[in-house]
């Protein structure tokens, strides 16, 4: 009976000292999100100066074709993040982050460093 | 005369009672399964990892696929789930297959299992939805995507067959094949084959009243005309969940028409930041999502990664959301172009405020139901039924749009997700507020058509 509660007091303890450290994954995570924000930020700036530009498209078609080439670099660059992020979210939600109640706290923890670190803007 | 003995008659007794025991479980054990292949595993004892992988993959694939806007998407999606529901459908109780249910299905006659052959449904639908991506994306997929669909079939294979027999490896996956073959012919007759060629349907004469549509932008031609004569899964997504016509069109300032462009000018204009939030994180952003569809896609695969559904619920779940989805759109093209609304920014800039500039881009189709209401409301409605009691309550954090640069949201109810959805195009400028109202209301038919007209299995695990 002794050898079941201290084998049940050593799994316990175990899964204790498994607890994710979540201020440090959203600290690290925070990076790539903060690159996405930036870039989605650009995304829209693109898309509102485009849609400023096609008023006027007769007379600056080439203004067009210049800031499509950019929209091109940026949503390369977005898909790509895309990716990048997805992938490591996957890989936390699988590894550390298995239960809800912690993916939730990450995402508070995310927002609240992203919040601080300002990376909103381009 | 010789006495017979008692003992060796007894036990001879007993051993036919038990016999007969025996086989009488036997006949009652074999008459409960009833639409179930006999020898196979059923579908609810597979993992469905691989299949909500397939559903990442398409969005992916969506995105980089030239041609691939909300209608085409959609309609990409709708036939993918129904090939994959259709491979595994033989292994889930009480499953009825779609074929004599969807409009025009039953002229293609589709593969059905052999006698008494084992089949393992996981790999049939691994060998259908791979086959069907193929399929729906064939003339622009990029050889990236192509290369990946094909590696993602191959590792998905080799890991549903261990400790397979190959000769059930082999029917499985041929029976999954033959199964994707006869729904892309099946799609092939609907209207909407291969229109990522020419989304746009050219030529097409816009209207010149007053009251239509005219080019926001650069595109001087609006997307997929004739969707709306596309053939929808099912006829009453048509005939029953059309929108009554939008309030007469009027530029007199007592009008209703005028006051509902006032909504849209008062609030654009007195957004505060969580309104523009809300209206990027719906848009479904420029140029790099997988639509609006996509994100509702998104959405249902994060839940059933969540609540770790097998491959019976996960198949169920798309097939219902491939098929509402699909119909939205049909429904609310024909809407959009039966009516041909001019969008709020062009009468806006007309009428009350030439210097007026929306939140988010308007993008080139007429205003009249909004694309992402219907959508939506069809969604809200095919995930109350797969999650709640229909009440629509579930506690849920749709974290599907972090790798676009935006905080997670969290809700608490499927209809309420949907009204924040439906009122994004309100805030960001683009649609008017009947545009919305009217448009959960169609799409919420069809999602309530698409859970009660169909016959699915009543419990699926």
């Amino acid at each position: 009976m002794m050898r079941y509660i201290s084998l049940t007091f050593l799994v316990l303890l175990n899964a204790c000292s498994n607890e994710p450290d979540i201020d440090a994954i959203a600290m690290e995570f925070s990076d790539i999100e903060c690159r996405a924000i930036t870039l989605k930020d650009k995304r829209f700036d693109l898309s509102e100066k485009l849609r400023a530009v096609e008023k006027d498209s007769i007379i600056k078609k080439y203004e067009i074709d210049s800031l499509n080439d950019v929209i091109n670099v940026v949503k390369a660059e977005s898909l790509a993040m895309a990716d990048s992020i997805k992938a490591r979210m996957e890989f936390l939600f699988e590894h550390h982050l298995r239960r809800q109640s912690d993916r939730i706290v990450f995402l508070e923890k995310l927002k609240e460093i992203i919040t601080k670190r300002k990376c909103h803007g381009s | 005369m010789q006495i017979k003995q008692k003992t060796p008659l007894t036990f001879r007794h007993l051993f036919a009672k038990i016999i007969l025991f025996c086989l009488c479980i036997l006949i009652i054990d074999s008459c409960t399964k009833d639409t179930i292949v006999n020898n196979s595993k059923k579908a609810e004892e597979y993992q469905a990892d691989f299949l909500i992988k397939y559903y990442d993959h398409i969005c992916k694939t969506i995105k980089n696929t030239a041609g691939f806007f909300p209608p085409q998407a959609a309609r990409a999606y709708g036939y993918i789930g129904i090939a994959s529901y259709e491979s595994v459908m033989h292994g889930i109780e009480g499953a009825t297959s779609l074929q004599g249910q969807l409009n025009g299905f039953a002229l293609f006659k589709l593969p059905q299992p052999i006698g008494e052959q084992k089949y393992n449904w996981a790999i049939a639908s691994n060998a259908a939805t791979a086959r069907m991506i193929h399929y729906m994306f064939e003339k622009k997929i990029t050889s990236a995507d192509s290369k990946k669909t094909d590696s993602l079939e191959t590792v998905f294979h080799e890991q549903l067959s261990n400790g397979e027999d190959q000769d059930v490896i082999t029917r499985s996956q041929i029976f999954g094949q033959n199964i994707a073959d006869v729904v892309y012919n099946y799609s092939k007759t609907d209207g909407g084959h291969e229109s990522y060629l020419d989304p746009f349907q050219l030529p097409y004469s816009v209207p010149s009243d007053p009251y239509c549509w005219v080019p926001t932008g650069a595109v001087t031609t609006p997307l997929s005309p004739r969707w709306g004569n596309n053939r929808p899964f099912l006829i009453s997504n048509i005939q029953k969940a059309q929108p009554p016509k939008h309030m007469q069109f009027s530029t007199d300032p007592n009008s209703e028409f005028y006051k509902e462009a006032m909504e849209v000018y008062v609030t654009v204009t007195n957004n505060n930041s969580e309104q523009i939030e809300i209206a990027k994180y719906w848009a479904d952003d420029p140029f790099a999502t997988c639509t609006p569809a996509g994100h509702t896609f998104n959405i249902l695969t994060q839940i059933l990664k969540e609540e770790r559904a097998t491959l019976s619920k996960s198949s169920l779940a798309f097939a219902k959301m491939c098929i509402a989805e699909n119909d939205a759109f049909i429904s609310c093209w024909k809407g959009k172009y039966d009516y041909v609304l001019i969008r709020p920014v062009s009468y806006i800039q007309k009428y009350i405020d030439p210097t007026f500039k929306t939140v988010i881009g308007t993008p080139p189709f007429p205003a009249y139901t909004s694309g992402h209401s219907c959508e939506m409301g069809a969604g809200s409605r095919i995930l109350s039924a797969l999650f709640t009691n229909g009440s629509g309550d579930y506690q849920f954090t749709d974290y599907s749009q972090l790798q676009y640069g935006f905080f997670a949201r969290s809700y608490s109810n499927f209809e309420k997700m949907a009204e924040e959805c439906a009122n994004s195009r309100l805030y960001g400028g683009i649609h008017y507020p009947i545009d919305n109202s009217k448009g959960l209301q169609v799409g919420r038919a069809i999602g309530d058509n698409v859970n009660k007209e169909i016959k699915w299995p009543s419990f699926t695990k």
